[in-house]
């Protein structure tokens, strides 16, 4: 019987947002939207570093009036950076849970 | 479903994923026949050999060299970082190199007869196979490769196309001068490709929000009639002076703009047909910097023939000129049954190496076909189960390319002892 | 019938009927490996190693088709 009060404890907790409780709230809502928030960043970094690497191979293509390489090695260089940085994004997340 | 709604985190996962579905099916291609599809891009040209993108010196450059090199650096770093400060209780990229060394280490020696380090010969050009194979097939669907490149202009395109036309013409009137030739090709080239569709580009990125229906047709580029054909290719008969021509003149200067010109309408079937209006807009081509190395024939042909060549010189080596060389020339004096059974087993060579070819190539340029056809039907999610596919399809894929390279390198290292001693058991 | 018209037909009956020999052909297989693997399931490792690998075989030929439908269509 002394467990009843225990558990409903445990349900307050779990649905309110601004908790009294513990520091580290895994569950709620400010936890699920900084997730949510990380997981969508993830996407934006993905095409923001292969636009930028391809448009500023671009950009000084044109400064410097070579043919397409610079835009190749500026492409190349943003999917790799892109890559790289899905895996250490990913795996913070991961970490951090 | 109790659970579901009582548990926020997984609430708002579930609407936010329901959200982008919505949003993918109403803006790709099944949206854009209700009128919707604002998401929807046009299928890029697909084509069969790899695109110049550069030059270096007179040396065009492919899209998928450039992707082959990416490829080879990457393998290289994974060299250097496993093999750096080399523990005796390996971890990290060193645990990673160990664990593929040592599953085909086995393998070989399993294949091989069974008796530990019989393999060995075998292991080396086994493992790199299976390395570089994989690699080149993973990094051939990172995103931006096949979607960030240049634009073939219309005058690209058109002097790519002219050259087969041109051989027609001059094989059929050998006593036209060029100009004469360039002419009557590209009348036959208008009169052929006048209704192939081009994208119309805005500057720098490809539009989006107008679907497959919405590339603009040749006609609409190059303004020409069947009056003006007639007249060029009476011209080009009567031996004119074609700089004269005045309808030449014009084909010519708009090939060289490359602009769209009118606008033109859609059947969208049934009655209804849309008005689309992009004059002034650059029309083209999408030709992609890069390419995965293992969608171009080039390369998997090379892999093959380098595996079938380290074949034919393992038999060599293990049999001696005289005992591999007996396999295909036989002796006649064992039957011309057995002679040619020999012969077909030379034309059997020449088949594996194209069979590595096609198999690593279909499998591949398919993946990406796929690819491309999933992100143009559902714009931002249907590509998702499709890249679990290509991973699972690049890893098999070059897994079988080097099994097969064991197994006939065993086959061919097997002395012709065994095959007599299994044909003295029947 | 003009050669436009015909091409995407051709295509399609070329990977449809291509498909028809592999797909049976790998239900086959498969279905003897389960069999192989319900007798003696201690011989999971090569079982597998030597299913994939003739699964691959039976695999290229629809590869081939695919190929070619590939080729009609777009060259």
């Amino acid at each position: 019987m002394s467990d009843e009060p225990e558990s409903l404890n445990n349900d307050s907790e779990n649905g309110s947002s601004s908790s009294c409780s513990s520091e580290q709230t895994n569950s709620g809502w400010p936890a699920t939207i900084a997730l949510l928030g990380r997981v969508g960043g993830i996407g934006w970094f993905v095409g923001l570093a292969i636009a930028l690497g391809a448009y500023g191979g671009y950009w000084l293509d044109r400064q410097f009036e070579t043919a397409p390489v610079l835009t190749i090695i500026g492409l190349a260089l943003g999917v790799l950076t892109a890559f790289v940085g899905m895996i250490r994004l990913l795996s913070a997340i991961r970490r951090g849970r | 479903m109790g659970k579901l709604l009582s548990n926020p985190k997984l609430l708002v996962i579930a609407i936010a994923v329901f959200a982008v579905l919505l949003v993918s099916v109403a803006g790709g291609a099944l949206g854009a026949s209700f009128g919707l599809g604002f998401l929807s891009g046009p299928i890029p040209f697909i084509s069969i050999p790899a695109e110049r993108v550069a030059f270096i010196g007179s040396y065009p450059l492919l899209n998928s060299t450039i992707m082959f090199w990416f490829g080879g650096l990457i393998l290289l770093f994974i060299a250097w970082r496993a093999g750096r400060k080399p523990k005796d209780v390996p971890s990290g990229w060193q645990n990673l190199m160990e664990v593929i060394y040592e599953f085909f280490s086995n393998t070989v020696d399993g294949v091989a007869g069974g008796i530990p380090k019989a393999g060995r010969r075998f292991l080396a050009l086994v493992t790199t196979i299976f390395l570089v194979v994989m690699i080149i097939n993973w990094v051939g669907i990172l995103p931006g490769v096949g979607s960030v490149g240049r634009i073939e202009s219309i005058e690209e395109w058109a002097h790519h196309h002219l050259e087969e036309f041109e051989v027609e013409v001059e094989e059929a009137h050998p006593e036209y001068n060029h100009e004469q030739v360039e002419a009557a090709a590209l009348v036959h080239l208008l009169e052929e490709h006048g209704d192939d569709t081009f994208v119309a580009f805005d500057g720098v990125f490809v539009p989006l929000g107008r679907g497959e229906q919405a590339r603009v047709p040749l006609n609409k580029i190059i303004t020409f009639t069947e009056a003006d054909l007639h007249e060029i290719e009476e011209a080009v008969k009567n031996g004119d002076d074609l700089s004269h021509v005045e309808a030449l003149e014009n084909i010519h200067h708009d090939i060289e703009a490359g602009v769209v010109k009118s606008e033109f309408k859609y059947d969208e079937g049934g009655d209804k047909e849309k008005a689309y209006n992009f004059t002034g807009q650059t029309a083209g081509l999408l030709v992609p910097y890069l390419r995965g190395a293992s969608t171009d024939i080039n390369t998997t042909l090379a892999i093959a023939i380098v595996a079938m060549f380290t074949v034919q010189i393992w038999g060599f080596r293990a049999l001696g000129v005289r005992g591999y060389g007996g396999k295909f020339l036989v002796n006649p004096k064992k039957g011309p049954i057995a002679m040619f059974v020999g012969i077909l087993e030379g034309f059997g060579e020449i088949t594996r190496t194209i069979s590595f070819t096609f198999r690593l190539f279909g499998n591949m340029f398919a993946g990406e076909i796929l690819l491309i056809a999933m992100a143009f039907l559902l714009p931002l999610i249907g590509i998702i189960p499709f890249m679990g596919l290509e991973l699972f399809v690049g890893v098999i894929q070059a897994y079988i390319f080097a099994m097969l390279t064991l197994v006939f390198g065993v086959m061919a290292v097997a002395s012709h002892g065994d095959h007599d001693s299994h044909a003295e058991d029947h | 019938m003009e050669a436009d018209a015909i091409k995407p037909l051709a295509a399609a009956i070329a990977i449809g009927m291509g498909a028809l020999g592999p797909a049976l052909g790998i239900g086959l297989l498969a279905g003897k490996a389960m069999e192989a693997l319900g007798r003696n399931p201690e011989a999971v490792g090569p079982v597998q190693q030597n299913m994939i690998l003739a699964l691959a075989f039976a695999e290229a030929i629809a590869i081939y088709a695919l190929v070619i439908a590939i080729i009609i269509l777009f060259v």
